[in-house]
């Protein structure tokens, strides 16, 4: 992929993500029954991603924080998640704006955030960053891609690493791509 | 007992090997069948246990697949597996029970999935493991494999077990077929010693054999057997000779005795007839003389030598019979011309006791083979005795048909009313020179060798004398003499009817 396609494309991605914010916006008013199928997945991968992590630098035990981007586009659906359970521990989904970075055991960021300091600075927080933003796989953890009609991801294993955060290597083995 | 009978004539050395063999055999062939079967249901159960570790191997693998909703990683995962030559399949079913993924024949595979069946259905191995992700069941994965190498080496094995047992079986037929021959070598010895001996007569042949088992002591019984019958043997031989000798000498000594003594009778005879010829001729003298004194003590002399002639005659006849010397002329006799003669020659003294004496003789009675003269001596023995022991009673001659033992004959009972004897002196009735008391012969006179001589030539006549008699009652004395149908039977069946009166 070159520079100048990737930029296209981000750009594009980036047109289509604005264009449907103010829809889920409106959806979730709406009382978030009507999500895409899209979203869905995207929304089970995320918290599948808690099953295949590992966190040997922080406490095991306790609530598992997911925090979110309040701009992230299944901002709502993943909110819905607090409460389920993942590895033996409740997970909590809060939002960034509300919570310190030291507290976020994942974060999954909206395209503006993926851009942001603050993808470094969870990242070094010890955060496992998701995202759909492109490109973020170069310096956030994971970041979901489309291949075709799929919905895929790509992992940055040395970000993780430097996050101190292990996956497991059937994580890596899916992954469509590994750094 | 069924399952062990054997033919009866099954050879010792057959029961032994057989016996020694069987067990052998059977146990062989048990230990056999449980380590087959042990074996069988371990290897299963191995196996079995195995496909279900890399079925739960692979399904750990694939979890993050199902979850992230990748069946071409899915797939790529389940190569290997796949690539293995008894896999048939491997397919993975999502929690829904859709095929998510698979490699392989896809077949009934579905099917397992749905029945939930695991481990061996048929020759297919199913093996099963949940996908799981902390507590969710993601999906299902099954691999069903034909477990071609599991069949080769149970059937390997079963071949194994197999010529095992068989060599086995084999091996121990033999062995005990050779401790057979072993255990029975001794029997072959003693039978072949044994056959030796009967066919030589060698007793002094004796077998060699060790001593320690029962065989061993069998065959020392044998050689200590063939020991005391040799000794034996020897005993009989020198107590055989002896006999010999002994009865040579009795038969020589009762052979000069007899011609002793019929010599001694001739030569007595001589001069006792001259005595008793003179003492006649002088009696008649002195009668004529009216010398009655003389004339009576010549009758005593007379008397008693006359009373000498008989005894001399009597003892004469007795040793003809012992030496062999009479000859009987067996002719046909008129029964009761000889009875009439036996009593007319009875004479006076008949009636000397006061006694009856009468005849009676069956119509139809006519004639029987005798020797007459004889038979007449014999009647006439058997009157006098009666008269001489009866005293005014009365003596019956008795002559009737008469069948004893089969044999058809004609008996002649004298029965008397005299004295009669007790059973002891029945007894000894028919001993030479013993008459029924020794007082007897002071009171009655008598040799005591009328009745021994009335046997002897009524046996050799074919015929018996057998007594009845009640002491104080009287006496009843039967001469019985065969009637042969036919001249060549009497030499046939002389012995045995002798035989069966005595």
């Amino acid at each position: 992929m070159t520079h100048f396609t990737k930029k296209i494309a981000y750009s594009l991605l980036s047109v289509v993500a604005l264009s449907l914010t103010p829809q889920l916006a409106v959806a979730q008013k709406e009382g978030a029954t009507k999500i895409d199928r899209q979203d869905q997945i995207r929304t089970a991968m995320v918290f599948n991603f808690a099953r295949f992590a590992d966190w040997p630098e922080k406490p095991t035990s306790g609530d598992l924080t997911l925090c979110l981007s309040r701009d992230a586009d299944i901002a709502g659906p993943l909110l819905a998640l607090s409460g389920r359970e993942v590895k033996g521990r409740r997970l909590n989904a809060v939002l960034l704006d509300n919570t310190p970075v030291s507290e976020c055991d994942l974060a999954y960021l909206s395209s503006s955030d993926a851009a942001s300091d603050k993808a470094l600075e969870l990242l070094l927080a010890g955060s496992l960053t998701i995202s759909s933003q492109r490109g973020f796989s170069d310096d956030g953890v994971i970041e979901l891609v489309r291949i075709g009609r799929q919905l895929r991801f790509s992992i940055n294993n040395s970000n993780a690493k430097k996050a101190s955060i292990s996956l497991s290597s059937k994580l890596l083995r899916i992954a469509v791509e590994v750094k | 007992m069924g399952l062990f009978a054997l033919p009866g004539k099954t050879q010792l050395r057959t029961k032994i090997t057989l016996a020694g063999a069987i067990p052998a055999i059977v146990s062989l062939i048990l230990a056999g069948a449980v380590f087959a079967a042990m074996s069988w249901v371990m290897e299963h159960r191995e196996i079995v246990r195995e496909g279900r570790a890399t079925a739960q191997t692979l399904a750990m693998n694939v979890s993050a697949s199902l979850l992230f909703n990748d069946p071409t990683s899915a797939e790529e995962m389940l190569v290997p597996l796949s690539l293995s030559d008894n896999v048939q399949a491997v397919v993975l079913f999502d929690s829904e029970g859709n095929v998510f993924a698979h490699r392989g024949n896809l077949g009934d595979v579905v099917d397992y999935h749905f029945t939930g069946r695991d481990g061996f259905v048929g020759n297919i191995l199913v093996s099963r493991a949940v996908v799981q992700s902390g507590a969710d069941d993601l999906g299902e994965l099954i691999v069903v494999a034909s477990p071609q190498e599991f069949y080769d080496d149970v059937r390997a094995m079963l071949l194994l077990l197999f010529l095992v047992t068989t060599l086995g079986s084999v091996l121990a037929f033999l062995l005990s077929k050779r401790l057979a021959s072993l255990i029975l070598r001794p029997v072959g010895q003693l039978a072949t010693a044994m056959d030796r001996v009967r066919r030589s007569g060698d007793l002094s042949e004796r077998i060699a054999g060790r001593k320690d088992d029962e065989l061993g002591r069998l065959i020392v019984r044998y050689n200590e057997l063939l020991d005391q019958i040799s000794l034996n043997e020897s005993e009989l031989q020198t107590a055989m000779e002896a006999l010999v000798v002994a009865r040579d000498e009795a038969e020589a000594a009762n052979a000069s005795k007899s011609s002793f003594l019929a010599n001694m009778s001739h030569e007595l005879r001589t001069p006792l007839n001259a005595v008793i010829g003179y003492a006649n001729l002088l009696r008649e003298d002195m009668a004529d003389a009216k010398n009655t004194e003389a004339v009576s003590d010549l009758d005593r002399i007379e008397g008693a030598g006359k009373h000498l002639l008989g005894l001399i005659n009597e003892i004469l006849d007795l040793s003809k019979i012992e030496a062999g010397g009479v000859e009987l002329e067996m002719i046909e006799t008129d029964v009761s011309v000889v009875v009439r003669e036996a009593v007319a020659a009875l004479g006076p003294l008949g009636r000397e006791n006061g006694n009856t004496l009468s005849i009676e003789i069956d119509d139809g009675l006519s004639s029987v083979d005798a020797d007459p003269t004889r038979l007449r001596q014999c009647l006439l023995n058997l009157l006098s005795n009666a008269c001489k022991f009866t005293k005014a009673g009365d003596v019956t001659l008795i002559a009737q048909a008469q069948t004893a033992n089969g044999v058809p004959g004609i008996s002649f009972c004298v029965r008397d009313t005299g004295i009669g004897m007790t059973p002891e002196q029945i007894s000894k009735l028919f001993k030479p020179f013993s008459q029924a008391d020794a007082s007897i012969t002071r009171q009655y006179g008598g040799t005591g060798l009328g009745l021994t001589i009335t046997r002897r030539l009524m046996r050799l006549m074919g015929g018996e004398v057998s007594i009845e008699s009640t002491p104080g009652k009287g006496s009843e004395f039967t001469l019985w003499i065969p009637v042969w149908a036919k001249a060549q039977d009497v030499a046939n069946e002389n012995s045995a009817g002798v035989q069966n009166v005595a």
